[in-house]
C-alpha cells in the first residue's frame, strides 16, 4: 500500500485529468478507501471541535442517538461513563441552542469549495447530498460492515462515507479498522439470500474472516478525511486506554444517482427536486434524513 | 502490495533458497513479518489446546507470570476476570504435571524438523535457541514495541519472535496488530539517547503515531505463527466481545549468532555450550531463560 501511494505522491493530481488517470482515485476504486491528510485547517477543526464541546458539555438539550433514541446529554458526562457508545444523529440537522451551532458550523466548513474539489477527484459530478451525519464522542465499537446496510446505488459506489477526526485516533483510543475492497464489488448473491441487514453482516463477517484477510488501521489526525466506498467493510476497535476520541460520520451521494436504497433496495428511484434542499451550489442534504439502526 | 512483491522475484538463483522461499524471505525482509499457514498437524495443534486448558482450569499449581511474579491458576479461572492479563512465563520449561504436559505437547509441535524447516526459508540455519515464551490466555493489551528491547543479535536481525495462535484470533478478541517495518532498521540514534527502555518505547511510539503509519491486524487461525523481526513493531488489541484468545509468544535466535543480548547491549559474547541446553535437534533452549518485560 505504501508502494501505491508513493507511486501516485511522484504523479501528482491534474484536476483536468479524467477519473480513470487520478492515481487516487486508483488508490480508491483498487482498496474501496482513500485518505486526505490535512485537508481541513487548523482553525476550521478548532471550531468543530469547540462547537462538539458545547454540545457535549450542555446538560439540558435532548439529541437523537444512533439506534433512534432521544436522550438528554447528562446520559454520557463523567468521562463517557455511562452509555458511553452513543453519539448523536443526524447532527447536521439541529436548529436549537448548542446543536445549531454545531450543525450550522459543520455546513459551513463541510459543504465548501475545496471538499467538494477533493471529492470530484472521484466522482464525476456537480453536486452532492448528504443523507446521514453522526457525531462520536467514543468509539461505538462497531463491528466489520459496509455502509451498503444504510445506503448504497443501484450502480454500487455511487455513494461514499466520510469519517473526520476531531482528536489523535489511533490503535489506543478506539482507531477505524479497514478490510480492503475494490470499490462496488459487492456479493449480490449474499444480498439477495439474506433475510435482513442483520442477516447480511454476520455472514459477510463470516466469509471474510474465513479468508484470513489483514485489515488496516490507520493513524488519523484532526483535519485528515477518511472516504469509505459503500462497499468496504471497516468497524471500530475498541478503545485500550483512552476512551474519548470525537469524529463525525458523513454519508454522501452523488445527487445525480437517483436510483438508490438502503439495504437490499439499492435501486429505488427517488425525485430529488422533491426531497432535496439546496445548502451551498454543491451540497444538497435530504428533507427527512436516513435513518441508522446500529 | 504483497501481490507485488510476490510477483517480483521469479528469477532461478542457483543454489540457496527455492523460489518460492525466496518470495516469503523478501516478504519479511521488506515489511518485517510474514504468516506461516497451515504448518502443524491438527492432532498436535489439539494436544497443545488440551495442555492449555489443563493448566487454564488447574486450581493447585503455582506458576510463574509474565510478570515475573509466581501465581496460582485460582487467580485467574472463571472467565479470566482476576489477573487477566497475566501469562505464563517459559512454559516450555516446566517439567512436572499439567506444566510438564504442556511443555511436551509444546515441543512436540513447536520444536520439530517442520518448523525448522519453515525457519529456514528465512535464515540459514544449523539449529535455533528458544531464548524465552509466554502463555497468553487474554489479550495483555500491549502497546507498540519492537522486540529489540527484549532480544536482538549484532548484527541485528538473526533473532526473532514467533507468534502461534491457538484460538482464531482477529479485532474482536484481542488481536495482534503490527506496523511493518524492514528487517534491521531500528534507529541507533533514538536507542543510545534514551534513559532507559521505557523511555525509548515512548519516544519510538510517538515517532511512529507522528508519521501516520498504517497499522496492520492478521486474522490468524489455529495454528497459524506470525514470525516477526526484532525491529518489527506489534502490540496486542483490547477485545471487543470475547476476551479469550491462546497463544503463544516464543523468542527465538539462531544459535551459531552467539553475539545478542536485550535493550542496548546486543553485542556480548555468549558461550552456546556453556549457556544452552539440546532440546531436540533442531532447537536449543537456554539453561537460564531470558526474562521478559512485556
Amino acid at each position: 500500500m505504501r508502494e501505491l501511494f508513493s507511486k501516485k505522491k511522484k504523479t501528482g493530481i491534474d484536476n483536468n485529468q479524467s477519473l480513470s488517470f487520478n492515481p487516487k482515485n486508483e488508490f480508491y476504486q483498487e482498496n474501496g478507501y482513500y485518505i486526505f491528510r490535512d485537508l481541513f485547517a487548523k482553525d476550521e477543526i478548532n471550531k468543530l471541535q469547540d462547537t462538539v464541546d458545547e454540545v457535549y458539555g450542555s446538560y439540558d438539550e435532548s439529541f437523537l442517538r444512533p439506534g433512534n433514541e432521544e436522550k438528554m446529554n447528562y446520559v454520557f458526562k463523567n468521562g463517557l461513563e455511562q452509555n458511553p457508545r452513543s453519539g448523536i444523529l443526524k447532527f447536521h440537522t439541529l436548529t436549537e441552542g448548542a446543536g445549531s451551532a454545531l450543525a450550522e458550523t459543520f455546513k459551513k466548513i463541510f459543504c465548501q469549495e475545496k471538499i467538494f474539489s477533493a471529492f470530484k477527484q472521484f466522482f464525476s459530478t456537480d453536486k452532492f447530498t448528504i443523507h446521514q451525519t453522526i457525531l462520536f464522542f467514543t468509539s461505538p465499537l462497531t463491528d466489520l460492515r459496509p455502509d451498503l446496510i444504510n445506503l448504497d446505488t443501484s450502480t454500487s459506489g455511487q455513494s461514499f462515507t466520510c469519517w473526520l477526526p476531531l482528536d489523535h485516533i489511533d490503535d489506543v483510543n478506539g482507531g477505524v479498522l479497514i478490510s480492503s475492497n475494490p470499490t462496488g464489488n459487492r456479493d449480490d448473491k449474499m444480498i439477495n439470500g439474506s433475510n435482513d441487514a442483520e442477516d447480511f453482516i454476520e455472514k459477510y463477517k463470516n466469509n471474510l474472516y474465513s479468508k484470513n484477510p489483514s485489515f488496516t488501521v490507520p493513524i488519523l489526525d484532526p483535519g485528515d478525511l477518511l472516504l469509505l466506498a459503500p462497499t468496504t467493510a471497516h468497524g471500530s476497535l475498541p478503545p485500550k486506554y483512552k476512551n474519548r476520541r470525537r469524529s463525525m460520520q458523513v454519508i454522501l451521494r452523488v445527487t445525480s444517482a437517483e436510483k438508490w436504497g438502503g439495504f437490499k433496495s439499492f435501486s429505488e428511484k427517488h425525485v430529488t427536486k422533491d426531497e432535496e434542499d439546496e445548502i451551498t451550489p454543491h451540497f444538497n442534504i435530504l428533507k427527512e434524513p436516513s435513518i441508522v439502526d446500529y | 502490495m504483497l501481490k507485488a512483491l510476490f510477483s517480483k522475484k521469479r528469477s532461478n538463483e542457483k543454489g540457496g533458497l527455492k523460489n518460492a522461499d525466496n518470495d516469503k524471505k523478501t516478504s519479511y525482509q521488506e515489511n518485517g513479518y510474514y504468516i506461516l499457514r497451515g504448518l502443524f498437524n491438527r492432532d498436535k495443534i489439539k494436544r497443545l489446546q488440551k495442555a492449555v486448558n489443563a493448566v487454564h482450569d488447574s486450581k493447585g499449581e503455582v506458576f510463574l507470570r509474565h510478570d515475573e511474579t509466581e501465581k496460582t491458576n485460582e487467580e485467574f479461572p472463571k472467565g479470566l476476570e482476576n489477573d487477566k492479563r497475566s501469562g505464563l512465563l517459559r512454559f516450555h520449561t516446566l517439567t512436572e504435571g499439567i506444566g510438564g504436559e504442556l511443555a511436551d505437547a509444546f515441543n512436540d509441535l513447536f520444536c520439530q524438523k517442520t518448523m525448522f524447516n519453515a525457519l529456514n526459508q528465512f535464515f540459514d540455519a544449523d539449529k535455533y535457541t528458544l531464548h524465552q515464551t509466554i502463555l497468553f490466555f487474554t489479550s495483555p493489551l500491549t502497546n507498540l514495541h519492537p522486540d529489540l528491547v527484549s532480544l536482538d543479535t549484532t548484527p541485528s536481525g538473526s533473532s526473532f519472535t514467533c507468534w502461534m495462535a491457538l484460538d482464531q484470533i482477529d479485532d474482536t478478541n484481542g488481536g495482534v496488530f503490527i506496523a511493518p517495518n524492514p528487517v534491521g532498521k531500528r534507529d541507533e540514534e533514538m536507542i543510545n539517547s534514551s534513559k532507559d527502555m521505557g523511555d525509548y518505547v515512548k519516544k519510538y511510539k510517538d515517532d511512529l503515531y507522528a508519521k501516520k503509519q498504517d497499522l496492520t491486524i492478521p486474522v490468524l487461525s489455529p495454528g497459524d505463527v506470525v514470525l516477526f523481526a526484532p525491529t518489527t513493531p506489534h502490540g496486542s488489541l483490547n477485545p471487543k466481545h470475547n476476551s479469550r484468545r491462546r497463544g503463544f509468544q516464543i523468542l527465538v535466535r539462531i544459535t551459531k549468532v552467539s553475539q545478542w543480548g536485550q535493550y542496548k547491549d546486543t553485542s556480548t559474547r555468549h558461550d552456546t555450550e556453556k549457556e544452552e541446553v539440546k532440546l531436540t535437534s533442531y532447537f536449543n533452549t537456554l539453561k537460564k531463560s531470558g526474562s521478559a518485560d512485556y
